[in-house]
């Protein structure tokens, strides 16, 4: 297998090395002498190698992010690609208005959110977000520029949506919107012991809930018995509409690389589960804690030190969803290795259609590990052989281990994708996984 | 305070001014001379802020064509309240220095041009007895230094335009405020390296909204460049000559 370094490549941990360009206006060609393959980039919140570009240059798309038009009878909102979720709800919740998926952090791009195809807590009642986007203008690194929709350029539309950036440079999106009342979420959090506990709390909860996922005790995937707190909420009908501040609480840059350790998270576990098995049954909460819980503390990546993070996130299908989960968490507890986090949550039917798209029908489940990856890696190769065993993916957003056989049969439309990937582009996840050579 | 002009309305800085100053009854005219960047920035402002954002577009950068977009630009609003002069570029020095006609390119750009264009819109806002106008300049201007001073050159001429123009105006109902940014990350600094003085241009388009707001007469921004340049004004000649930056 080939030796990846796989620290979490966010931002600042980029290699001093890294050759950037940025697009700074959505009229401008792309930088001349760009020097190479290039890669569409914005905050590089993925946690494998879709961000990365080792040998080539990152394309910053974040100065593209002025607004271009919103309707606020219809909530069609059009705006260039690097504008991220935070600046997109600042502008829209004092409005009246949400996005219809979020991922779990606030600082994301437009554009990320469509080449990633990103879910969220809503996916069993939303899809993701690619069911949301209305249409799309994609600049080629040739020069040529597509407007994209469901019935114009179908192809370039549908392999965009989760195309991880391969098909082009996104340079403005059009996507709806959803209404709310308040900027709150009528949110209720129920402590659950042992896995069949979970499946029943999420059957009930799939019908009357808009948002539902579980937190799991990572510590207690080992010996003891798996316990966890589930999340379910509405939107509130009441609560005024306010954007939510940022966090003014930052992680210093240089954390001992011991600080995460196990018996660190049995404790920060422990806390989490004290805290909200305390919880009243219902309440209301602001829409930043709900949905961006990570958020709360910037740069919360940084206590994992130069470590670093390796996330697991799979799928497996309804079918297989029991039987395989409960033999994901056996290959885990047999290895000894403790997540530090560890989150479940059910897909539904919707499908956004992209062609590399990873949300499926099924379960998904998403494992926090702390590095370094040397020690993971077989774990890692032993869970990915029950995955496709089952039938599963992992999530190209997530992944820097998988192989391209791996990424064929959790992808079975790779082979057209293939035919509209962009000469000028490339990323390491691509090159791991054949997509680019 | 609802009308305002923008010189160099493609500037990020003044961008984000605007996104903090404008509201549902403003209206913005803002200048410049690529129509297709002009009309991307007129679009966000007035689909963030529901003001009514238009935009002139230069003909070229002569002192005449310079001074009729003043004079339309003040037609078109007929009262103007806030002008801002954000217009700018940060030349290459070493080029510079062997070709005159890039100086000469600098000079119009980050002196010539504002200072015609603020002339003008002065004029209309003395008449009328009111107004703020707001100058971008830079802490570049306070004290010259080797790898930007012909940069620099042109900012102490657009430090000293804006002081003597206060005096000018003073009694007369308008303010300046001139402006001094430390490098803030923008389009303009790409080239350089990326250090921990590059201001957040959201953090300093608050402050220089402010201070147009409060009629201050000097702000630094981020603040701390009023110590830092209040340092090195303070070196003697021969200690300044000697260093390298």
């Amino acid at each position: 297998m080939e030796e990846t370094p796989l620290i979490a490549p966010l931002n600042e941990n980029l290699s001093p090395g890294q050759v950037r360009a940025r697009l700074d206006w959505r009229c401008d060609p792309l930088p001349a002498g760009i020097g190479g393959l290039f890669l569409p980039y914005g905050f590089g919140r993925s946690y494998g190698d879709v961000c990365l570009n080792r040998d080539g240059v990152l394309l910053d798309c974040r100065p593209l992010r002025h607004l271009i038009s919103f309707d606020a009878e219809s909530g069609l909102l059009t705006a260039e690609a690097g504008i991220s979720v935070d600046e997109i709800l600042a502008f829209s919740v004092p409005q009246g208005w949400f996005l219809p998926v979020v991922p779990g952090t606030k600082y994301v791009t437009l554009g990320g959110a469509i080449a990633n195809d990103i879910h969220g807590k809503n996916h069993h009642s939303a899809g993701a977000f690619g069911c949301h986007v209305e249409r799309f203008r994609l600049r080629r690194s040739d020069g040529s520029e597509w407007l994209c929709d469901r019935s114009q350029n179908p192809d370039l539309f549908f392999a965009t949506i989760g195309g991880l950036g391969l098909t082009g440079v996104i340079l403005w999106a059009a996507v709806r919107l959803r209404p709310i009342r308040s900027s709150f979420l009528s949110v209720e959090s129920i402590p659950f012991a042992g896995i069949d506990a979970f499946w029943k709390i999420n059957e009930e909860s799939a019908a009357p809930f808009e948002h539902t996922v579980a937190w799991l005790d990572g510590a207690s995937l080992g010996p003891e018995r798996l316990r966890g707190i589930y999340h379910r909420g509405n939107p509130a009908d009441e609560g005024a509409r306010l954007a939510h501040p940022g966090s003014r609480w930052s992680i210093p840059r240089r954390v001992p690389d011991a600080f995460l350790n196990r018996i660190a998270i049995r404790a920060l576990n422990e806390a989490y589960y004290w805290k909200n098995s305390r919880k009243r049954k219902t309440y209301l909460q602001p829409y930043d804690p709900f949905f961006f819980p990570l958020d709360g503390i910037l740069n919360w990546q940084r206590l994992y030190g130069r470590r670093g993070l390796f996330q697991y996130q799979c799928a497996i299908p309804p079918a297989s969803a029991r039987p395989g989960t409960a033999e994901l968490f056996e290959v885990i507890r047999k290895s000894g290795r403790m997540p530090y986090l560890a989150v479940m949550k059910t897909f539904g039917e919707r499908a956004s259609g992209g062609w590399l798209s990873f949300p499926r029908p099924g379960i998904t489940i998403a494992l926090d590990f702390p590095g370094p990856e040397t020690e993971l890696r077989t774990l890692f190769q032993a869970l990915n052989e029950r995955v496709m065993r089952l039938g599963g993916a992992l999530y190209p957003a997530k992944d820097s281990q998988m192989e391209p056989a791996m990424f064929r049969a959790g992808f079975p439309n790779y082979a057209r994708f293939l035919e509209l990937v962009d000469a000028g582009i490339r990323s390491d996840f691509a090159k791991r996984v054949g997509l680019v050579k | 305070m609802t009308n305002f002009i923008v010189h160099g309305g493609t500037s990020l800085i003044a961008r984000q001014v605007l996104e903090q100053m404008l509201g549902p009854d403003s209206r913005v005219v803002l200048t410049g001379r690529d129509a297709a960047r002009l009309e991307i920035v007129a679009r966000h402002l007035s689909t963030l802020t529901g003001a009514a954002c238009d935009w002139l577009l230069l003909e070229d950068a002569s002192a005449a064509a310079v001074a009729e977009a003043a004079r339309a630009a003040c037609r078109q609003l007929g009262q103007v309240d806030v002008l801002l002069i954000a217009q700018g570029n940060l030349p290459d020095q070493a080029r510079c220095e062997e070709q005159g006609e890039l100086v000469a390119e600098a000079a119009i750009a980050n002196w010539q041009s504002p200072v015609i264009f603020c002339l003008e819109v002065a004029r209309v806002m003395e008449a009328a007895g009111q107004g703020r106008i707001g100058i971008i300049s830079s802490v570049a201007g306070d004290r010259a230094r080797r790898s930007n001073f012909i940069y620099g050159s042109l900012k102490a001429g657009l430090s000293a335009f804006a002081a003597g123009l206060r005096q000018r105006l003073r009694g007369s109902g308008v303010s300046v405020t001139l402006i001094k940014p430390g490098p803030v990350d923008t389009p303009m600094t790409a080239g350089m390296k990326k250090g921990g003085l590059m201001a957040n241009p959201a953090m300093v388009g608050g402050e220089i909204a402010r201070a147009l707001r409060e009629r201050r007469s000097v702000l630094y921004t981020p603040g701390y460049w009023r110590a830092i340049m209040w340092i090195i004004r303070g070196l003697p000649e021969f200690v300044l000559a000697r260093m390298r930056f």
